[in-house]
Protein backbone atom coordinates (compact mmCIF):
# COMPACT_ATOMS: atom_id res chain seq x y z
CA UNK A 1 0.00 0.00 0.00
CA UNK A 2 1.32 3.50 -1.18
CA UNK A 3 1.28 6.25 1.15
CA UNK A 4 3.33 9.03 1.75
CA UNK A 5 4.67 9.99 4.94
CA UNK A 6 4.32 13.78 5.28
CA UNK A 7 4.38 13.23 9.17
CA UNK A 8 7.70 13.70 10.17
CA UNK A 9 10.29 13.88 13.29
CA UNK A 10 13.90 13.95 12.82
CA UNK A 11 15.98 12.02 15.53
CA UNK A 12 19.41 13.91 16.13
CA UNK A 13 19.98 14.68 19.90
CA UNK A 14 18.27 13.68 23.05
CA UNK A 15 16.08 16.47 23.34
CA UNK A 16 14.11 15.36 20.06
CA UNK A 17 12.97 12.12 21.88
CA UNK A 18 11.21 14.41 24.25
CA UNK A 19 9.82 15.77 20.92
CA UNK A 20 9.14 12.33 19.68
CA UNK A 21 6.93 11.15 23.03
CA UNK A 22 5.21 14.91 23.16
CA UNK A 23 4.35 13.93 19.10
CA UNK A 24 3.13 10.48 19.82
CA UNK A 25 1.28 11.51 23.03
CA UNK A 26 -1.01 13.75 21.11
CA UNK A 27 -1.60 11.77 17.89
CA UNK A 28 -2.52 8.61 20.41
CA UNK A 29 -4.47 11.09 22.03
CA UNK A 30 -6.49 12.15 18.86
CA UNK A 31 -7.13 9.04 17.72
CA UNK A 32 -8.30 8.13 21.03
CA UNK A 33 -6.21 5.66 22.62
CA UNK A 34 -7.05 5.56 26.39
CA UNK A 35 -4.67 6.36 29.13
CA UNK A 36 -2.87 2.91 29.52
CA UNK A 37 -2.38 2.32 25.82
CA UNK A 38 -1.18 5.87 25.49
CA UNK A 39 1.89 5.03 27.76
CA UNK A 40 2.35 1.96 26.13
CA UNK A 41 2.72 3.26 22.68
CA UNK A 42 4.41 6.64 24.20
CA UNK A 43 6.98 4.53 25.88
CA UNK A 44 7.39 2.21 22.90
CA UNK A 45 8.21 5.83 20.79
CA UNK A 46 10.67 6.78 23.28
CA UNK A 47 12.29 3.26 23.33
CA UNK A 48 12.49 2.79 19.53
CA UNK A 49 13.85 6.47 19.44
CA UNK A 50 16.78 6.25 21.91
CA UNK A 51 18.11 3.44 19.78
CA UNK A 52 18.13 5.40 16.80
CA UNK A 53 20.11 7.84 19.00
CA UNK A 54 22.07 5.95 20.80
CA UNK A 55 23.37 3.22 18.09
CA UNK A 56 22.48 5.56 14.55
CA UNK A 57 23.51 8.94 15.84
CA UNK A 58 20.14 10.37 13.59
CA UNK A 59 16.97 9.21 11.67
CA UNK A 60 13.53 9.68 11.64
CA UNK A 61 10.14 8.63 12.87
CA UNK A 62 7.34 8.83 10.59
CA UNK A 63 3.75 8.66 12.20
CA UNK A 64 0.60 8.40 10.84
CA UNK A 65 -2.73 7.22 11.53
CA UNK A 66 -4.28 3.91 9.85
CA UNK A 67 -7.63 2.28 8.90
CA UNK A 68 -8.31 -1.36 8.21
CA UNK A 69 -12.18 -1.66 7.54
CA UNK A 70 -13.67 0.21 10.02
CA UNK A 71 -10.39 -0.14 12.83
CA UNK A 72 -8.35 2.90 13.10
CA UNK A 73 -4.95 2.88 14.78
CA UNK A 74 -1.34 4.53 15.16
CA UNK A 75 1.83 3.40 13.36
CA UNK A 76 5.09 4.54 13.59
CA UNK A 77 8.14 4.12 11.15
CA UNK A 78 11.28 4.56 13.11
CA UNK A 79 14.09 5.04 9.85
CA UNK A 80 18.03 4.85 10.04
CA UNK A 81 21.25 4.90 8.39
CA UNK A 82 23.08 3.56 10.98
CA UNK A 83 25.24 -0.25 11.52
CA UNK A 84 22.25 -2.04 11.23
CA UNK A 85 21.25 -5.30 13.63
CA UNK A 86 23.79 -7.94 13.62
CA UNK A 87 21.82 -10.86 14.60
CA UNK A 88 17.86 -9.78 14.21
CA UNK A 89 17.45 -13.61 16.35
CA UNK A 90 19.34 -13.09 18.68
CA UNK A 91 17.98 -9.30 19.56
CA UNK A 92 14.61 -10.66 20.06
CA UNK A 93 15.00 -13.05 22.69
CA UNK A 94 14.44 -11.49 26.04
CA UNK A 95 17.14 -10.33 28.45
CA UNK A 96 19.52 -9.78 24.64
CA UNK A 97 21.97 -6.91 26.66
CA UNK A 98 23.78 -4.33 24.81
CA UNK A 99 25.31 -1.29 25.66
CA UNK A 100 24.94 -0.81 29.18
CA UNK A 101 21.50 -2.84 30.11
CA UNK A 102 18.47 -3.75 28.32
CA UNK A 103 19.83 -3.72 24.79
CA UNK A 104 17.66 -2.70 21.96
CA UNK A 105 14.28 -3.37 23.97
CA UNK A 106 12.48 -5.23 21.13
CA UNK A 107 10.76 -8.02 22.65
CA UNK A 108 9.26 -5.58 25.50
CA UNK A 109 8.48 -3.06 22.71
CA UNK A 110 7.10 -5.38 20.65
CA UNK A 111 4.92 -6.73 23.95
CA UNK A 112 3.07 -2.94 23.82
CA UNK A 113 2.45 -2.77 20.64
CA UNK A 114 -0.33 -5.03 18.76
CA UNK A 115 2.34 -5.85 15.31
CA UNK A 116 5.94 -4.99 14.60
CA UNK A 117 7.95 -5.37 11.69
CA UNK A 118 11.90 -4.84 11.18
CA UNK A 119 14.10 -4.92 8.02
CA UNK A 120 17.50 -4.12 8.74
CA UNK A 121 21.02 -4.47 6.69
CA UNK A 122 24.53 -4.48 8.22
CA UNK A 123 26.14 -0.89 7.64
CA UNK A 124 23.11 0.61 5.75
CA UNK A 125 20.72 0.95 7.98
CA UNK A 126 17.05 -0.43 10.10
CA UNK A 127 13.80 -0.06 9.55
CA UNK A 128 11.32 -0.30 12.18
CA UNK A 129 7.82 -0.23 11.73
CA UNK A 130 4.98 -1.08 14.52
CA UNK A 131 1.06 -0.22 15.13
CA UNK A 132 -1.28 -0.02 17.35
CA UNK A 133 -4.85 -0.89 17.07
CA UNK A 134 -8.00 1.41 18.24
CA UNK A 135 -10.35 -1.54 20.15
CA UNK B 1 -31.13 -6.12 -72.54
CA UNK B 2 -33.33 -8.76 -73.92
CA UNK B 3 -36.93 -9.27 -71.88
CA UNK B 4 -35.93 -12.35 -70.58
CA UNK B 5 -32.08 -10.63 -68.62
CA UNK B 6 -34.50 -8.13 -67.06
CA UNK B 7 -36.70 -10.87 -65.48
CA UNK B 8 -33.65 -12.41 -64.54
CA UNK B 9 -32.42 -9.61 -62.58
CA UNK B 10 -35.76 -8.60 -61.07
CA UNK B 11 -36.25 -11.91 -59.77
CA UNK B 12 -32.79 -11.66 -58.45
CA UNK B 13 -33.40 -7.87 -57.00
CA UNK B 14 -36.62 -9.21 -55.57
CA UNK B 15 -35.04 -12.17 -53.78
CA UNK B 16 -32.33 -9.60 -52.66
CA UNK B 17 -35.21 -7.77 -51.12
CA UNK B 18 -36.70 -11.10 -49.53
CA UNK B 19 -33.32 -11.49 -48.08
CA UNK B 20 -32.82 -8.50 -46.82
CA UNK B 21 -36.42 -8.37 -45.39
CA UNK B 22 -35.57 -11.01 -43.30
CA UNK B 23 -32.02 -9.82 -42.00
CA UNK B 24 -33.82 -6.53 -41.37
CA UNK B 25 -36.49 -8.43 -39.63
CA UNK B 26 -34.24 -10.67 -37.50
CA UNK B 27 -32.09 -7.80 -36.76
CA UNK B 28 -35.27 -6.04 -35.14
CA UNK B 29 -36.05 -8.81 -33.13
CA UNK B 30 -32.41 -8.99 -31.59
CA UNK B 31 -32.63 -5.69 -31.36
CA UNK B 32 -35.73 -6.36 -29.44
CA UNK B 33 -34.55 -9.05 -27.16
CA UNK B 34 -30.91 -6.88 -26.24
CA UNK B 35 -33.60 -4.19 -25.03
CA UNK B 36 -35.74 -6.32 -23.34
CA UNK B 37 -32.53 -7.57 -21.41
CA UNK B 38 -31.18 -4.11 -20.70
CA UNK B 39 -34.20 -3.04 -19.33
CA UNK B 40 -34.94 -6.35 -17.23
CA UNK B 41 -31.25 -5.53 -16.15
CA UNK B 42 -31.68 -2.02 -15.43
CA UNK B 43 -35.15 -3.10 -13.52
CA UNK B 44 -33.31 -5.39 -11.48
CA UNK B 45 -30.38 -2.46 -10.59
CA UNK B 46 -33.09 0.44 -10.08
CA UNK B 47 -35.42 -2.36 -7.99
CA UNK B 48 -32.26 -2.16 -5.69
CA UNK B 49 -32.90 -0.77 -2.25
CA UNK B 50 -29.13 -0.18 -2.28
CA UNK B 51 -27.12 2.08 -4.28
CA UNK B 52 -25.22 1.11 -7.30
CA UNK B 53 -22.55 3.02 -9.44
CA UNK B 54 -19.68 3.04 -11.61
CA UNK B 55 -17.16 5.23 -12.21
CA UNK B 56 -13.75 5.84 -14.00
CA UNK B 57 -11.03 5.37 -11.92
CA UNK B 58 -8.41 7.84 -14.06
CA UNK B 59 -11.14 10.58 -15.29
CA UNK B 60 -13.22 10.05 -11.69
CA UNK B 61 -16.66 10.70 -14.09
CA UNK B 62 -19.90 8.64 -13.24
CA UNK B 63 -20.42 5.66 -15.94
CA UNK B 64 -23.63 4.83 -14.65
CA UNK B 65 -26.00 5.10 -11.43
CA UNK B 66 -29.30 3.37 -10.68
CA UNK B 67 -32.30 4.58 -9.97
CA UNK B 68 -31.80 5.13 -5.67
CA UNK B 69 -28.71 7.15 -6.44
CA UNK B 70 -30.58 9.19 -9.24
CA UNK B 71 -33.33 9.35 -6.82
CA UNK B 72 -30.91 10.90 -4.37
CA UNK B 73 -28.17 12.64 -6.55
CA UNK B 74 -30.51 13.39 -9.82
CA UNK B 75 -29.06 12.80 -13.42
CA UNK B 76 -25.10 12.72 -12.25
CA UNK B 77 -23.93 10.21 -15.52
CA UNK B 78 -20.98 11.82 -16.80
CA UNK B 79 -20.36 14.28 -13.75
CA UNK B 80 -17.06 13.42 -11.93
CA UNK B 81 -17.69 11.40 -8.81
CA UNK B 82 -16.09 13.52 -5.71
CA UNK B 83 -17.98 16.12 -6.60
CA UNK B 84 -21.60 14.85 -6.49
CA UNK B 85 -21.26 12.24 -4.25
CA UNK B 86 -18.89 13.95 -1.85
CA UNK B 87 -19.20 17.77 -2.41
CA UNK B 88 -15.30 17.79 -2.80
CA UNK B 89 -13.18 19.15 -5.40
CA UNK B 90 -10.51 16.59 -5.27
CA UNK B 91 -10.67 12.94 -5.40
CA UNK B 92 -11.56 11.64 -1.76
CA UNK B 93 -8.89 11.32 0.75
CA UNK B 94 -10.41 7.71 1.43
CA UNK B 95 -11.10 6.32 -2.29
CA UNK B 96 -10.61 2.92 -2.08
CA UNK B 97 -9.29 2.73 -5.52
CA UNK B 98 -5.72 1.64 -4.90
CA UNK B 99 -6.88 -1.24 -3.17
CA UNK B 100 -9.26 -2.93 -6.01
CA UNK B 101 -7.25 -1.73 -8.53
CA UNK B 102 -3.61 -3.03 -9.53
CA UNK B 103 -2.78 -6.43 -7.87
CA UNK B 104 -6.44 -6.53 -6.60
CA UNK B 105 -8.05 -6.46 -9.44
CA UNK B 106 -11.17 -8.29 -9.37
CA UNK B 107 -11.28 -8.85 -5.86
CA UNK B 108 -14.15 -7.40 -3.98
CA UNK B 109 -13.00 -5.01 -1.03
CA UNK B 110 -15.74 -4.35 1.57
CA UNK B 111 -15.40 -1.68 4.25
CA UNK B 112 -17.65 0.79 6.24
CA UNK B 113 -18.69 4.38 6.42
CA UNK B 114 -20.78 6.83 8.21
CA UNK B 115 -22.31 9.24 5.74
CA UNK B 116 -21.78 13.05 7.08
CA UNK B 117 -25.09 13.97 6.33
CA UNK B 118 -27.28 11.46 7.00
CA UNK B 119 -25.60 9.69 9.67
CA UNK B 120 -26.50 6.35 8.39
CA UNK B 121 -23.63 3.60 8.19
CA UNK B 122 -23.25 2.00 4.61
CA UNK B 123 -21.15 -1.26 3.84
CA UNK B 124 -19.61 -0.76 0.49
CA UNK B 125 -18.42 -3.52 -1.73
CA UNK B 126 -15.98 -1.92 -4.19
CA UNK B 127 -14.56 -4.07 -7.23
CA UNK B 128 -13.08 -3.32 -10.55
CA UNK B 129 -14.82 -4.78 -13.29
CA UNK B 130 -14.62 -5.12 -16.91
CA UNK B 131 -16.30 -2.57 -19.00
CA UNK B 132 -17.16 -2.12 -22.62
CA UNK B 133 -14.53 0.40 -23.16
CA UNK B 134 -12.10 -2.41 -22.82
CA UNK B 135 -10.22 -1.01 -19.39
CA UNK B 136 -11.23 -1.92 -16.16
CA UNK B 137 -13.64 0.70 -13.99
CA UNK B 138 -14.84 0.87 -10.04
CA UNK B 139 -18.45 -0.28 -9.26
CA UNK B 140 -19.52 0.31 -5.83
CA UNK B 141 -22.44 -0.88 -4.15
CA UNK B 142 -23.49 0.38 -0.66
CA UNK B 143 -25.50 -0.97 0.87
CA UNK B 144 -27.49 0.71 4.43
CA UNK B 145 -26.17 -1.84 7.48
CA UNK B 146 -27.77 1.70 10.22
CA UNK B 147 -29.50 -0.75 11.80
CA UNK B 148 -27.05 -3.76 11.91
CA UNK B 149 -24.22 -1.10 13.05
CA UNK B 150 -26.66 -0.06 16.23
CA UNK B 151 -26.56 -3.70 17.13
CA UNK B 152 -22.77 -4.06 16.73
CA UNK B 153 -22.50 -0.80 18.52
CA UNK B 154 -24.89 -2.25 21.37
CA UNK B 155 -23.53 -5.83 21.66
CA UNK B 156 -19.72 -4.26 22.47
CA UNK B 157 -21.27 -2.10 24.91
CA UNK B 158 -23.00 -5.44 26.45
CA UNK B 159 -20.02 -7.25 26.23
CA UNK B 160 -17.75 -4.82 27.77
CA UNK B 161 -20.31 -4.72 30.96
CA UNK B 162 -20.18 -8.52 30.92
CA UNK B 163 -16.10 -7.93 30.79
CA UNK B 164 -16.54 -5.37 33.74
CA UNK B 165 -18.73 -7.35 35.61
CA UNK B 166 -17.09 -10.44 35.99
CA UNK B 167 -13.61 -9.16 36.50
CA UNK B 168 -14.71 -6.80 40.00
CA UNK B 169 -11.89 -5.49 42.61
CA UNK B 170 -13.63 -5.40 45.82
CA UNK B 171 -11.73 -3.76 49.12
CA UNK B 172 -13.18 -5.97 51.65
CA UNK B 173 -11.34 -3.81 54.69
CA UNK B 174 -9.01 -0.69 54.82
CA UNK B 175 -6.07 -1.91 52.99
CA UNK B 176 -7.14 -4.50 51.75
CA UNK B 177 -8.59 -5.32 48.08
CA UNK B 178 -9.85 -8.99 46.44
CA UNK B 179 -10.25 -9.43 42.95
CA UNK B 180 -11.69 -12.82 42.51
CA UNK B 181 -10.52 -14.05 38.94
CA UNK B 182 -13.37 -16.18 37.46
CA UNK B 183 -13.13 -17.73 33.97
CA UNK B 184 -10.43 -17.83 32.16
CA UNK B 185 -8.22 -14.95 30.86
CA UNK B 186 -7.40 -13.92 27.67
CA UNK B 187 -5.28 -10.74 26.96
CA UNK B 188 -7.91 -8.65 26.56
CA UNK B 189 -9.66 -9.61 29.86
CA UNK B 190 -6.34 -9.44 31.55
CA UNK B 191 -5.84 -5.76 30.08
CA UNK B 192 -9.31 -4.83 31.61
CA UNK B 193 -8.44 -6.63 34.75
CA UNK B 194 -4.72 -5.13 35.49
CA UNK B 195 -6.01 -1.68 34.46
CA UNK B 196 -9.08 -2.24 37.41
CA UNK B 197 -6.85 -3.75 39.83
CA UNK B 198 -4.05 -1.46 39.91
CA UNK B 199 -6.83 1.90 40.00
CA UNK B 200 -8.62 1.16 42.43
CA UNK B 201 -4.64 0.04 44.75
CA UNK B 202 -3.86 3.72 43.68
CA UNK B 203 -7.54 5.13 44.60
CA UNK B 204 -7.53 3.42 48.02
CA UNK B 205 -3.86 2.68 48.86
CA UNK B 206 -4.34 -1.00 49.46
CA UNK B 207 -0.88 -2.17 50.76
CA UNK B 208 -2.45 -5.46 50.15
CA UNK B 209 -3.78 -7.41 47.53
CA UNK B 210 -5.32 -10.54 47.03
CA UNK B 211 -5.44 -12.38 43.63
CA UNK B 212 -8.16 -15.23 43.67
CA UNK B 213 -8.69 -18.31 41.44
CA UNK B 214 -10.79 -20.22 43.06
CA UNK B 215 -13.26 -19.24 40.12
CA UNK B 216 -10.69 -20.47 37.67
CA UNK B 217 -10.96 -23.94 36.73
CA UNK B 218 -8.32 -24.75 34.60
CA UNK B 219 -5.24 -22.54 33.84
CA UNK B 220 -2.94 -22.63 30.58
CA UNK B 221 0.18 -21.01 30.21
CA UNK B 222 -1.09 -18.19 28.86
CA UNK B 223 -3.45 -17.76 31.72
CA UNK B 224 -0.80 -17.87 34.12
CA UNK B 225 1.56 -15.65 32.20
CA UNK B 226 -1.24 -12.82 32.37
CA UNK B 227 -1.35 -13.91 36.15
CA UNK B 228 1.95 -13.22 37.00
CA UNK B 229 2.03 -9.65 35.06
CA UNK B 230 -0.99 -8.51 36.78
CA UNK B 231 0.91 -9.59 40.19
CA UNK B 232 3.81 -8.14 38.74
CA UNK B 233 2.37 -4.91 37.94
CA UNK B 234 0.77 -4.57 41.32
CA UNK B 235 3.81 -5.25 43.13
CA UNK B 236 5.71 -2.03 41.16
CA UNK B 237 3.09 0.02 42.95
CA UNK B 238 4.38 -1.12 46.11
CA UNK B 239 1.40 -3.36 47.05
CA UNK B 240 1.81 -6.96 48.23
CA UNK B 241 0.32 -9.68 46.47
CA UNK B 242 -0.66 -13.01 47.37
CA UNK B 243 -2.59 -15.37 44.75
CA UNK B 244 -5.04 -17.22 46.68
CA UNK B 245 -7.15 -20.28 46.07
CA UNK B 246 -4.71 -22.18 44.44
CA UNK B 247 -6.83 -25.70 43.47
CA UNK B 248 -4.92 -29.10 43.82
CA UNK B 249 -4.91 -29.39 40.13
CA UNK B 250 -4.01 -25.95 39.01
CA UNK B 251 -0.87 -26.92 41.73
CA UNK B 252 -0.39 -29.84 39.06
CA UNK B 253 -0.86 -28.19 36.00
CA UNK B 254 1.54 -25.21 37.47
CA UNK B 255 4.55 -27.06 38.18
CA UNK B 256 3.74 -29.54 35.06
CA UNK B 257 3.87 -26.28 32.71
CA UNK B 258 7.27 -25.32 34.57
CA UNK B 259 5.47 -22.01 35.66
CA UNK B 260 7.99 -20.33 38.11
CA UNK B 261 5.85 -19.02 40.87
CA UNK B 262 8.77 -18.50 43.58
CA UNK B 263 8.83 -15.15 43.60
CA UNK B 264 4.86 -14.89 44.72
CA UNK B 265 3.32 -15.43 47.88
CA UNK B 266 0.39 -18.25 47.10
CA UNK B 267 -2.15 -19.72 49.25
CA UNK B 268 -5.15 -22.52 48.98
CA UNK B 269 -7.73 -20.80 50.22
CA UNK B 270 -9.01 -16.82 50.39
CA UNK B 271 -9.79 -17.65 53.76
CA UNK B 272 -5.78 -18.21 53.91
CA UNK B 273 -4.77 -14.98 51.85
CA UNK B 274 -6.78 -13.01 53.87
CA UNK B 275 -5.21 -14.08 57.53
CA UNK B 276 -2.02 -13.34 55.43
CA UNK B 277 -3.32 -9.72 55.15
CA UNK B 278 -4.71 -9.41 58.48
CA UNK B 279 -0.83 -10.50 60.02
CA UNK B 280 0.77 -7.95 57.91
CA UNK B 281 -1.48 -5.04 59.22
CA UNK B 282 -1.05 -6.45 62.11
CA UNK B 283 -4.32 -6.84 63.33
CA UNK B 284 -6.09 -9.62 64.10
CA UNK B 285 -10.39 -11.10 64.21
CA UNK B 286 -11.54 -11.64 67.71
CA UNK B 287 -14.89 -13.09 68.46
CA UNK B 288 -16.64 -11.30 71.02
CA UNK B 289 -19.23 -13.73 72.05
CA UNK B 290 -19.13 -14.43 75.65
CA UNK B 291 -17.10 -17.78 77.01
CA UNK B 292 -15.41 -17.53 72.87
CA UNK B 293 -12.26 -19.22 72.88
CA UNK B 294 -9.88 -16.50 71.38
CA UNK B 295 -6.71 -18.95 71.29
CA UNK B 296 -6.68 -19.18 67.14
CA UNK C 1 15.92 21.02 31.33
CA UNK C 2 13.01 21.83 33.31
CA UNK C 3 15.05 21.61 36.60
CA UNK C 4 12.85 24.00 38.09
CA UNK C 5 10.13 21.53 38.49
CA UNK C 6 12.37 19.05 40.57
CA UNK C 7 12.37 19.63 44.00
CA UNK C 8 15.13 18.13 46.75
CA UNK C 9 14.29 18.65 49.82
CA UNK C 10 15.07 17.04 53.54
CA UNK C 11 12.30 16.27 56.01
CA UNK C 12 13.09 14.91 58.99
CA UNK C 13 15.82 12.61 58.10
CA UNK C 14 14.83 11.67 54.49
CA UNK C 15 15.49 13.35 51.30
CA UNK C 16 12.35 14.03 49.36
CA UNK C 17 12.51 13.91 45.65
CA UNK C 18 9.88 15.21 43.34
CA UNK C 19 10.43 13.79 39.89
CA UNK C 20 8.91 16.07 37.02
CA UNK C 21 6.16 14.53 34.86
CA UNK C 22 7.97 13.80 31.27
CA UNK C 23 11.63 14.91 32.38
CA UNK C 24 14.29 14.54 29.56
CA UNK C 25 17.56 12.88 29.31
CA UNK C 26 19.37 15.84 30.83
CA UNK C 27 16.97 16.44 33.88
CA UNK C 28 17.39 12.67 34.67
CA UNK C 29 21.05 13.01 34.98
CA UNK C 30 20.95 16.15 36.51
CA UNK C 31 18.28 14.56 39.41
CA UNK C 32 21.26 11.82 40.26
CA UNK C 33 23.61 14.39 40.29
CA UNK C 34 21.63 16.36 42.98
CA UNK C 35 20.61 13.11 45.02
CA UNK C 36 24.12 12.42 45.42
CA UNK C 37 25.43 15.79 46.19
CA UNK C 38 22.63 16.05 48.69
CA UNK C 39 23.42 12.42 50.53
CA UNK C 40 26.93 13.95 50.63
CA UNK C 41 25.90 17.41 52.41
CA UNK C 42 23.01 15.99 54.49
CA UNK C 43 23.77 12.41 55.36
CA UNK C 44 19.68 11.34 55.17
CA UNK C 45 19.28 7.71 55.63
CA UNK C 46 17.39 7.39 52.33
CA UNK C 47 15.75 9.27 49.58
CA UNK C 48 12.15 8.75 48.56
CA UNK C 49 11.48 9.64 44.77
CA UNK C 50 8.07 10.69 44.45
CA UNK C 51 7.42 9.51 40.76
CA UNK C 52 3.07 10.32 41.31
CA UNK C 53 3.04 12.95 38.33
CA UNK C 54 5.56 11.10 35.96
CA UNK C 55 3.50 9.43 33.16
CA UNK C 56 6.63 7.64 30.97
CA UNK C 57 8.92 5.67 32.44
CA UNK C 58 11.55 3.87 29.78
CA UNK C 59 14.66 1.72 29.85
CA UNK C 60 16.99 4.88 30.04
CA UNK C 61 14.49 6.32 33.17
CA UNK C 62 14.75 3.05 34.54
CA UNK C 63 18.35 2.36 34.66
CA UNK C 64 19.18 5.80 35.90
CA UNK C 65 16.69 5.24 38.84
CA UNK C 66 18.23 1.57 39.56
CA UNK C 67 22.10 3.23 39.54
CA UNK C 68 21.07 6.11 41.41
CA UNK C 69 19.75 3.66 44.41
CA UNK C 70 23.26 1.87 44.19
CA UNK C 71 25.13 4.73 44.31
CA UNK C 72 23.05 5.99 47.21
CA UNK C 73 23.28 2.48 48.94
CA UNK C 74 26.86 3.30 48.59
CA UNK C 75 26.77 6.23 50.68
CA UNK C 76 24.79 4.74 53.36
CA UNK C 77 21.06 5.23 52.46
CA UNK C 78 17.89 3.40 51.49
CA UNK C 79 15.67 4.06 48.36
CA UNK C 80 12.02 4.00 47.67
CA UNK C 81 10.11 4.58 44.85
CA UNK C 82 6.37 5.95 45.66
CA UNK C 83 3.45 7.14 44.14
CA UNK C 84 4.08 5.10 41.09
CA UNK C 85 1.29 5.31 38.49
CA UNK C 86 -0.94 2.73 37.29
CA UNK C 87 -0.40 2.61 33.39
CA UNK C 88 2.99 3.15 33.99
CA UNK C 89 3.22 0.00 36.29
CA UNK C 90 1.49 -1.55 34.11
CA UNK C 91 3.63 -0.57 30.93
CA UNK C 92 6.70 -1.50 32.63
CA UNK C 93 5.97 -4.76 33.53
CA UNK C 94 5.03 -5.53 29.57
CA UNK C 95 8.45 -3.60 28.41
CA UNK C 96 9.73 -5.94 30.99
CA UNK C 97 11.95 -3.61 33.23
CA UNK C 98 12.44 -4.29 36.78
CA UNK C 99 13.44 -2.11 39.40
CA UNK C 100 15.97 -4.69 41.14
CA UNK C 101 14.90 -4.76 44.41
CA UNK C 102 14.22 -1.09 44.41
CA UNK C 103 11.48 -0.64 47.06
CA UNK C 104 8.48 0.83 46.19
CA UNK C 105 5.67 2.65 47.93
CA UNK C 106 2.15 3.69 47.28
CA UNK C 107 2.53 7.14 48.43
CA UNK C 108 4.90 9.72 50.63
CA UNK C 109 3.44 8.93 53.79
CA UNK C 110 3.66 5.34 53.48
CA UNK C 111 7.63 5.57 51.58
CA UNK C 112 8.32 7.87 55.16
CA UNK C 113 7.08 5.07 57.34
CA UNK C 114 9.18 2.43 55.78
CA UNK C 115 12.35 4.50 55.83
CA UNK C 116 11.63 5.46 59.33
CA UNK C 117 11.58 1.60 60.08
CA UNK C 118 15.17 1.28 59.39
CA UNK C 119 17.58 2.01 62.41
CA UNK C 120 20.18 4.23 61.80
Amino acid sequence: MEIVYKNKVEINSEMDIVEVRKIVREKATDIGFGVTDITRIVTAASELARNIYRFAGSGVMYYETVHNGDKRGIQLIFVDEGPGIENVDVAFEEGYTTAGGLGLGLPGTKRLMDEMELETETDRGTTVRVTKWLI
Amino acid sequence: MTKQELTKELEANRKEIEGLKKELTAFKEEKQVFKNVNDQLSAIFDGFNEVVYVSDPDTYNVLYVNKPVEDIFGDVVGKICYEVFQGLDKPCSFCTNDKIFGENTGEAYVWEFQNPVSKHWYRCIDKAISWTSGKHVRLEIAIDVNDIKKYEQELEQQTKTIMELSTPVIQVWEGVVVAPLIGTLDSGRTQQFMERLLDVIVKTKSPMALVDITGVPTIDTQTAQHIIESITATRLLGTQVVLTGVSPSIAQILVHLGIDLSEIETKSSLAAGFQVALNSLGMKVVNTAKGANNER
Amino acid sequence: MNGEQLSVIKVRNVLMVTVPGDPDDDTISYLQQKILESMEYYEPKGVILDISTVQIIDSYFARTIVETAHMVRLMGGETVIAGMQGSVAITATQLGLTLGNLKTALDVDRALDMLEEIQV
